[in-house]
């Protein structure tokens, strides 16, 4: 039997084993739990391929690519479990109820697919006055200029910090981007993610005005990204040696790091940095009448 | 036909507060009445927000007076 097969079987009795007998018996209808156990089940195969192959490590054929151990079972995993867990929602009347737990906006809502904070949490931080400290126009500033600096200098140090131990700094950048965008959503007391249940007429427009800001910025930047890459390309045309058509774009992994976390720290924290840029403009506007 | 620049457009005055406070309603109450936060009713008693025509016209109904009794243009910046 080959290693792929041997895989597939024990998938196959983990699933059996969790589909007729663990979830039927002893979940039952409690969906949060099958959730989490879903994870447990999931570890079951990746275990024993562990034990199996850690050692050896063969390679795994799965269609076109080859993989590990680790990626091919929980791949496999995936694909085989899928179908066999939607049917089973759908036979024990669990679809709707699953569902709902992972739900963040109310059923029907035009922002079920968008908003990333619940209609009771934008509630709770409406009334919160905990974090008034970062509502001020101050505490508003400091916060905008502090996020852009650190996204910009981590970006910086990761391109130049080369493929060393250096680029371990990726980890605090990374946790540094989180932390900001924790503050910046406090800050605008999580009005740039909400779902429009949450909001009243002028939370609504206050969150729509943001994201146009937000997208002229995003549009920006991606302009400038675009821009650097034709300069480069023109750059290596006046180079010696150049053929003029074939470009090579040598990314270490650290660069890799700085780019991606480049763009995702934006699109995570621009709907909540344009926000504040609002509000401070709205203050600043409010104050010289 | 096209809209002025919002620095150059009128203000929507009004005097909710007066009226609020002689109804003895806080912001929070009234807020709660006419089903927006409280620090909207804040923004529009400052002037730095104007409500839409149902919002308008549910503070009317709260305050038991009618919109233009509440709401006028200030028509200091119109040029």
């Amino acid at each position: 039997m080959s290693n792929e097969l041997l895989v597939v079987f024990y998938i196959l009795l983990t699933l059996a084993f969790a589909y007729l007998w663990f979830y039927p018996k002893v979940v039952g209808e409690r969906v949060k739990l099958m959730a989490w156990m879903d994870v447990v089940v999931t570890g079951i195969p990746v275990a024993i391929s562990a034990l199996l192959f850690w050692e050896s490590d063969p390679t795994f054929r799965l269609l076109i690519f080859d993989l590990n151990w680790f990626f091919f079972t929980l791949l496999a995993m995936f694909a085989i479990e899928l179908p066999i867990f939607l049917l089973y929602l759908r036979a024990r009347g669990l679809n709707e109820k699953y569902w709902e737990e992972f739900r963040i906006a109310p059923k029907g809502s035009p922002d079920a697919a968008w908003a990333s904070a619940s209609v009771e949490s934008v509630e709770k931080q409406l009334n919160d006055t905990r974090w008034d400290g970062l509502r001020t126009a101050s505490g508003k500033r400091a916060l905008l200029w502090g996020s852009n600096i650190m996204i910009l200098f981590g970006t910086g140090y990761l391109w130049l910090a080369g493929d060393s131990g250096w680029a371990a700094y990726a980890l605090i950048h990374i946790l540094l981007i989180f932390v900001f965008g924790f503050l910046l959503r406090q800050s605008v007391r999580l009005v740039a993610d909400a779902p429009e249940e949450a909001l009243d007429e002028m939370l609504i427009q206050l969150r729509d005005r943001s994201y146009l800001v937000a997208y002229r910025w995003l549009s920006v930047l991606a302009f400038l990204a675009a821009s650097a890459l034709l300069a480069y390309s023109i750059f290596s045309d006046f180079q010696d040696g150049s053929d003029g058509f074939n470009y090579l774009l040598a990314f270490t992994w650290p660069k890799v790091q700085a780019v991606f976390w480049l763009i995702g720290a934006y699109v995570f924290m621009m709907p909540s940095m344009a926000m504040i840029s609002l509000e401070l403009k709205r203050e600043k506007s409010a104050g010289k009448r | 036909m096209g809209r002025k620049p919002k620095s150059e457009e009128e203000r929507v005055a009004n005097r909710i507060e007066d009226l609020r406070t002689r109804a003895n309603l806080s912001r929070q109450e009234l807020a709660e009445q006419v089903g927006v936060h409280y620090q909207t009713i804040g923004y529009i008693e400052r002037g730095e927000y104007s409500p839409s025509l149902v919002l308008a016209l549910r503070i009317a109904s709260v305050l038991e007076t009618s919109i233009e009794e509440i709401f006028w243009l200030d028509e200091e910046n119109d040029v």
